[in-house]
């Protein structure tokens, strides 16, 4: 079992805490599971750069379903008898899209004894695994995004992988026909979800509110109301089963950005391409997936979770022809709560979990516990498996949001407003408007940190912007075009304990915008560990 | 994928559109391209096709490569450059947007007009023709751009170790008023971004000199090459860091020590001569060349790329006993550096697989140096080659 250093928790669960704050401790730990190959309690353990088999997949992905079992008991114990379940992996693209290469889906091995899994153990009536990816299905005329392999259309269930997952040379649809000749009793299907819109009865998309958690948390994207996919919302027990990779736009994909998948492309794509187009364009929030990943879940949050981090992909959560992208970690993560699955999921590949934003939002709508310290983590030690993977370029963790905030040069700060801006970006004007031609802005924020620390302070300006750090001036710049977090960077030291940091911000163009980050040594976009903002 | 099954694929890809069924063949939608395109033009250029057989227009006033190209002509060579190095998913002008900072490397290693008298900083060795970017090709990229109301602000930027400023230095001219002799319409850098500043009013048009630039020190983004610089860290001019958008130009030049000089050579310009000296040695002890300018090109990798012009330099580049200037009107242009730099290398004769920095790229990330893989467009490698002499003992054996 492991248990965070003091360090750890606090740069990794900082947001989480604050969370927590708002709607009381758990009564009861969460059981996280980590095993990686090499696990001793494993038939045969084996090397993390082992290419594996499906005999020893299967093994890790039952290991980890015991480890990381539900507060129910077990896995089979939380799924009621007669359920429908769906099995949803990330088969966002298929051989031969230019953009797929190893590591770019669930590793259908995993997906195979996840299946397996719920088919022997459970009482589940109907088993279903679903995905809608960027390629389109058997029989639609449309002329885009078609699969084809040796002259043949394929999708997710013919596609076939060739020697993609040692050990398994199957198609999707073979190994569905396969559970369902071995376990007759129950159904076995797949649904592309790209095609799996919620209609009216009129037969038109039906857009509907995001689901409001019970602590009143409705949606975080742009627009508001979406059209899921009817097999989500009317399944009866859901299993996110990820592949672990960087992203571009959130940071990390795991089993919450999966949903992404569940979005029906036939909502959301445009004419001619095959990908969730106005689900960016529209629901997104300042530009960041984190809204719609999080709204998406909303509408059936995970029952359960199992992550493929046998293989990954850095740099990009693509292909990107880099020789290094792909790194083989063998392991398989497990458990009920997908925001610490997902936590534990960027710790690893070297994220810190709170610079995930939607991590942040989720904890919000109650879907699990951000804070790596209060749950159990059954298996590996994740410190001996944590590995820093190469971030995407432009990569940016979480600013600060609560700052303290005045217009007055010679008010003293005990008078200063507290705001907490939802984003990022600190919109003054959203605050308050600029009180005369001549207005400057003040904002101040404190940093905790635990040890002396050196760092890099990230800021996005818009407007001239002056930075004090303990009273130093540490900054001094013009931001007159586009605005972007992080554009000016200046290394500082941080000392052991309290510091503060106080911004001048004078508008420019009407606008007065800024944001903060300390990035740590490695100025990756990370917040340097074993700090804490407040105010 | 091959060169010669992207031709295929391109010409399946068409057929499979037209017929209307599926083909043994990738039918894919237009942003999941990841082919890299590299857009190839001479002066002759007439017409050209697309590998499906879709005709490219060619330049309005086709000249000899060997030609003296007018201002009119050099700016239509170059917007036919940008046009044929865009992909489906994206050209130049989509990918800066309106309010962008966008900083134009250019190549001014050398300064006419300095005598042994001004000796007073810097290196001042020969001016070759064809050693510099002609201004001329900048403000073409500046234009493109402006015109369709892309970028905010443009700074054109050089640290060069053989010149300094004329308000740092008893020289009348340096790298940015120098006339060139009457080279490029007579047109000085200062020249031209003053005209560019007139053109587009709502534009701040400006030159940043990167040798006393203000600058930060921050590590090498993932890891550092250079083998000296144990604790990965340059300094660099903020500009660097903080603009938006940066787009590298630089002539077809030899190099005595990296076999070529090209767009992502230019990035040992950026490294300022106030940290690393004149002419820079600070820097060049620091690791090889090779890896130097990849670790500089780390820090903002270019968004665009451009190789070429109506000079180059063969020989012992790029200012060795046995350089000399190379008239050859071309322009290369994409997105991906490293693919620009390996078929502008192929132009002037050289094999990318035997050009270090070009594997170092790749590893990178910054894009293949296998031009089998890259979309060429325009003009073929084969039309526009032009073999430059060789740096006399390259490859060098130790290398």
């Amino acid at each position: 079992m492991w248990n965070p250093s003091r360090r750890q928790f606090l740069s990794a669960s900082a947001g989480g805490l604050a969370a927590l704050k708002l709607r009381g401790a758990p009564t009861e730990k969460g059981r996280l599971a980590l095993v990686a190959s090499s696990h001793s309690k494993l038939a045969k353990p084996s090397p993390l750069d082992d290419p594996l088999d499906y005999a020893r997949v299967r093994d890790m992905v039952w290991k980890a379903i015991e480890y990381g079992r539900p507060r129910a008991g077990s896995l089979e114990a939380k799924i009621k008898p007669g359920s429908w379940v769906v099995i949803k992996p990330n088969i966002i693209g298929l051989p031969p899209r230019p953009t797929y290469c190893t590591a770019d889906v669930t590793d259908l091995r995993v997906t195979k004894a996840v299946l397996e899994y719920v088919a022997e153990k459970s009482r589940a009536a109907r088993i279903t695994v679903a995905e809608g990816g960027s390629y389109r299905r058997i029989g639609d005329p449309a002329r885009d995004s078609l699969m084809i392999q040796n002259g043949v259309q394929v999708d997710a269930l013919t596609a076939d992988w060739g020697g993609e997952f040692a050990g398994l040379k199957e198609t999707l649809g073979a190994i569905l026909k396969d559970v369902g000749q071995r376990f007759p009793g129950k159904k076995f299907d797949y649904i592309d979800l790209s095609y799996d819109a919620v209609r009216d009865e009129s037969g038109q998309f039906k857009w509907m509110d995001v689901p409001r958690s019970s602590n009143g948390v409705g949606a975080f994207g742009e627009k508001k109301i979406y059209v899921p996919s009817k097999t989500i919302i009317s399944c009866d027990f859901l299993v996110t089963v990820p592949v672990l990779k960087v992203h571009s736009v959130c940071g990390v994909t795991g089993c919450l950005k999966n949903y992404v998948g569940t979005a029906p492309r036939e909502v959301f794509a445009l004419p001619g391409a095959w990908s969730n187009f106005s689900l960016h364009a529209n629901h997104s929030l300042e530009g960041r997936a984190d809204s719609f990943i999080t709204d998406l879940a909303a509408f059936h949050p995970p029952d359960y979770c199992v992550v493929d981090a046998i293989r990954g992909l850095q740099h990009s959560e693509h292909r990107i022809d880099r020789p290094d992208q792909l790194v083989r970690s063998n392991m398989v993560l497990a458990g009920e709560d997908a925001v610490a699955t997902d936590a534990l999921g960027a710790y690893l590949i070297g994220y810190q979990p709170s610079d995930i934003e939607y991590l942040h939002m989720a904890t919000q709508r109650q879907m699990g516990d951000l804070d790596l310290g209060k749950v159990d983590i059954i298996g590996e030690e994740p410190d001996k498996l944590r590995r820093h993977w190469g971030k995407p370029r432009n990569w940016n963790g979480r600013c600060n949001r609560v700052w303290l905030l005045t217009q007055d040069a010679s008010a003293d700060m005990k008078s200063w407003e507290r705001y907490t801006a939802p984003t990022d970006t600190l919109h003054f004007i959203d605050w308050k408007k600029p009180s005369s031609d001549a207005a400057v802005y003040k904002s101040a924020v404190r940093v905790v940190a635990g040890g002396t620390r050196k760092a890099f302070l990230w800021v996005g300006a818009r407007g001239h912007v002056t930075a004090f750090l303990n009273g130093e001036k540490v900054m001094d710049e013009d931001g007159i075009t586009r605005y972007r977090v992080g554009q000016f960077q200046k290394p500082v030291e941080l000392r052991s304990g309290e510091n503060l940091l106080v911004f001048e911000l004078k508008p420019a163009a009407d606008r007065a915008d800024l944001s903060a980050l300390l990035v740590g040594p490695q100025n990756d976009g990370d917040t340097v560990e074993g700090i804490r903002w407040t105010v | 994928m091959r060169r010669r099954e992207f031709l295929a694929l391109g010409a399946a890809a068409g057929l499979a559109a037209a017929q209307q069924k599926p083909r043994d063949t990738i039918v894919t939608g237009a942003t999941q391209d990841t082919t890299p395109r590299v857009g190839i033009v001479l002066s002759s250029f007439k017409q050209g096709e697309e590998h499906d057989g879709t005709p490219i227009k060619g330049l309005d006033d086709p000249q000899p490569p060997g030609a003296n190209l007018t201002s009119a002509q050099i700016d239509a060579m170059v917007r036919k450059a940008i046009e044929l190095g865009s992909t489906r998913a994206a050209d130049l002008a989509s990918t800066v947007e309106p309010e962008d900072w966008v900083v134009i490397k250019t190549h001014i290693p050398s300064c006419y007009g300095l005598t042994p008298e001004t000796k007073d900083g810097g290196t001042h060795r020969r001016y070759i023709p064809g050693s510099v970017v002609d201004p001329r090709i900048v403000r073409a990229v500046i234009a493109f751009l402006a015109e369709r109301k892309r970028g905010l602000r443009f700074t054109v930027v050089e640290g060069s170790a053989q010149w300094l400023t004329v308000d740092r230095s008893k020289s009348p001219v340096d790298g940015w008023t120098t006339e060139w002799d009457g080279a490029f319409d007579g047109l000085s850098y200062r020249k031209m971004i003053e005209e560019c500043s007139r053109r587009f009013p709502g534009v701040r048009c400006e030159i940043a000199d990167l040798n006393f630039a203000d600058s930060v020190e921050l590590p090498v983004p993932g890891r550092a090459l250079a083998r000296n610089n144990q604790a990965g860290v340059y300094t660099i001019p903020k500009i660097i860091q903080q603009c938006d958008r940066l787009i590298t130009v630089a002539p077809l030049v030899t190099d005595s020590v990296s076999g070529v000089s090209l767009s992502i050579g230019n990035y040992l310009g950026i490294a300022p001569g106030s940290k690393y000296g004149f002419p820079k040695d600070g820097l060049l002890k620091l690791g090889s060349r090779d890896e130097i300018m990849m670790d500089l090109f780390s820090y903002h990798p270019a968004d665009f790329a451009i190789a070429g012009g109506c000079w180059g330099v063969e020989g012992d580049g790029p200012d060795g006993p046995g350089a000399a200037g190379v008239h050859h009107n071309v322009v290369v242009a994409g997105f991906k550096a490293n693919c620009v730099d390996a078929v502008a290398a192929s132009v002037m004769g050289f094999k990318p697989a035997g050009l270090p920095f070009l594997a170092l790229g790749e590893k990178k990330g910054f894009g293949t140096r296998d031009v089998d893989a890259i979309w060429t467009r325009g003009n073929t490698i084969e039309e526009a080659a032009r073999s430059f002499r060789q740096p006399s003992g390259w490859p060098a054996p130790a290398r």
